[in-house]
């Protein structure tokens, strides 16, 4: 992995208003929304969108801008560079909504509603859990898509998913709202640590889905980056 | 010649399923400290050629060695400085950023990066102002000097160069040929894919004409050596223009002589002379015509690398 690409990442993604804003948007009001209903429940889960922002175009705007021929004319491996764009997605998704958990503490503990410890660690764990997942998603289709293809096909699929499986369901068709959980659990898998603090069984099958969609998703991405062919020549 | 730096041996390849054929079974053995020169028309395979050298295409046939290992090997990468054509650089950081990010790419030291890459933007000309100042912000000419200095961080062994001076002001190419003549010495191999005849010209020692895929011709020339410009005049032979005939070349000689041209040769009606550039060309003629010889035309003679593109299969574009 490289530091200096990972660094890059980070500092590319704050030189963009636009995803400035996306961030600022799922950081602020939704610590609001936490503060008035003395929940942390309302930060729940948005490690796995502030990762799909940052992680958005991570490949995909590399490859089309052609800023990639340059960085690989450098001793960096292929692959260290989709796992540097990997970790600096998940990482920085998990960074930023580590912050927003640590604000919403702080504004609840003033207001004397402080959360319990258990429940700020696994919302913590969950969180790097959501954000790597999300990471290797956007990363396999940013090394797919040129540009910012791999955000469009993204909520095109989610889309699909949130709108097929109930009908599916809806029309008694069953293998194919089973496909599109399957996918939609890819996706996004859901994941429950509480049996860490004892409340019920650990789900394995939850785990292995999350930890199978963080390997398929940097499989395909190193695949993919790996037999591009880096020249205008190619086009 | 030295050991040979880069080796390629039957080299091919081919677009579009086996369709297109960039390349045709090229062969070329670049020499160690060599500065080589790449020219031909557009679509000839040049930048095929620099694909495949740089380890970013993939061959359909045919062998690459660069310093003994595959081209993309990682060990060649670490000696390897690029500057491409298209200088898609990262438009949102600033120049001394960006060289600090390739200094760290390249796995060079953290300790000296600052001051080697307020070095290279020295080097390359740009200012330290220029250094603090947005890519996106920069000029083509900027752009150019400052992708120069990124393929120089850590001193590499071998440099590909494509389009080196497109866009460069006369003061950017002085500093490129600068800079190329200290890197010969230092015995870095080169290569320069280039459409720039006469700056390929003076700073290669030898130019491949690659044509329709294929090396069409292999030139050696003197790198470094005097290339001034030769220029043709034409003088009036008809009847009352005509110089005195027997003397003719002693004026041509000290009308040259006295604006720091030389005469090369005569042979009625056209004279030859040395100018080193258009500046010299227009006090020779001033000369000339002070002189009261009937100048009636003048014009360029072709280098030797403008001959190879108007030969019968040249076509640049």
């Amino acid at each position: 992995m490289s530091t200096a690409l990972v660094m890059a990442l980070w500092r590319q993604r704050l030189a963009s208003p636009m995803r400035m804003l996306l961030l600022f948007a799922a950081f602020v009001p939704p610590m609001g929304f936490a503060a008035l209903t003395g929940s942390i429940g309302a930060v729940k889960g948005l490690a796995y969108f502030f990762a799909l922002v940052i992680g958005a175009g991570a490949i995909g705007q590399d490859v089309s801008s052609g800023v990639l021929q340059l960085t690989f004319a450098r001793p960096l491996p292929r692959p260290a560079y989709v796992v540097s764009r990997w970790f600096a997605a998940g990482a920085g998704g998990a960074l930023l909504a580590f912050a927003q958990l640590l604000m919403v503490t702080l504004l609840l503990a003033a207001r004397g509603m402080m959360p319990g410890a258990t429940d700020l660690l696994l919302m913590a764990v969950t969180d790097v859990v959501l954000a790597f997942t999300a990471a290797a998603v956007i990363v396999a289709l940013s090394s797919l898509l040129g540009g910012l293809g791999d955000l469009a096909i993204f909520a095109l699929t989610s889309m699909a998913v949130g709108i097929g499986k109930p009908v599916a369901m809806m029309r008694g068709w069953t293998y194919v709202a089973a496909a599109l959980d399957e996918v939609g659990r890819t996706l996004q898998p859901a994941v429950d640590f509480g049996w860490i603090a004892g409340r019920g069984a650990p789900v394995w099958t939850d785990l292995a889905t999350a930890a199978s969609t963080i390997a398929l998703g940097l499989c395909v991405a190193i695949i993919v980056v790996n037999r591009k062919e880096l020249s205008y020549a190619a086009d | 010649m030295s050991a040979p730096a880069i080796v390629v041996e039957g080299l091919t390849k081919t677009y579009r399923g086996g369709s297109v054929r960039a390349l045709d079974n090229v062969s070329l053995t670049i020499a160690s400290g060599e500065t080589l020169g790449v020219i031909g028309p557009n679509g000839a395979g040049k930048t095929t050629l620099l694909g495949c050298l740089l380890g970013f295409l993939r061959p359909d046939a045919g062998r690459i060695e660069v310093e003994g290992h595959a081209p993309d090997d990682l060990a060649v990468r670490a000696m390897t400085g690029y500057l491409p054509e298209r200088l898609v650089l990262d438009r949102w950081m600033n120049g001394l950023d960006f060289l600090r990010h390739h200094h760290a790419l390249a796995g060079l030291p953290a300790a000296g990066r600052a001051a080697e890459c307020a070095a290279a933007l020295e080097r390359v000309g740009l200012e330290p102002a220029a250094g603090r100042q947005r890519i996106g912000r920069y000029s083509r000419g900027m752009l150019q000097r400052l992708a120069f200095a990124q393929a120089l961080l850590g001193s590499p062994r071998l440099l590909f160069l494509d389009e080196p001076i497109s866009g460069v002001d006369p003061a950017g190419v002085l500093l490129f040929r600068r800079l190329l003549a200290e890197l010969s010495q230092g015995g870095v191999t080169v290569l320069v894919n280039s459409h720039q005849l006469a700056e390929v010209e003076r700073v290669c020692t030898r130019v491949v004409f690659v044509q329709k895929g294929r090396i069409d011709a292999i030139e050696t020339l003197q790198a470094g050596a005097e290339h001034a410009r030769v220029l043709r005049v034409r003088l009036a032979s008809g009847a009352g223009y005509a110089p005195a005939g027997a003397d003719i070349a002693e004026r041509l000689g000290r009308a040259a002589a006295g604006c720091g041209a030389s005469f090369r040769d005569w042979t009625a009606p056209d004279a030859r002379f040395a100018v080193a550039d258009d500046a010299g060309a227009t006090q020779l003629l001033a000369a000339l015509l002070a002189a009261g010889l009937p100048v009636i035309e003048a014009a360029p003679e072709e280098g030797r690398l403008e001959r190879l593109f108007s030969g019968p299969e040249g076509s640049a574009s």
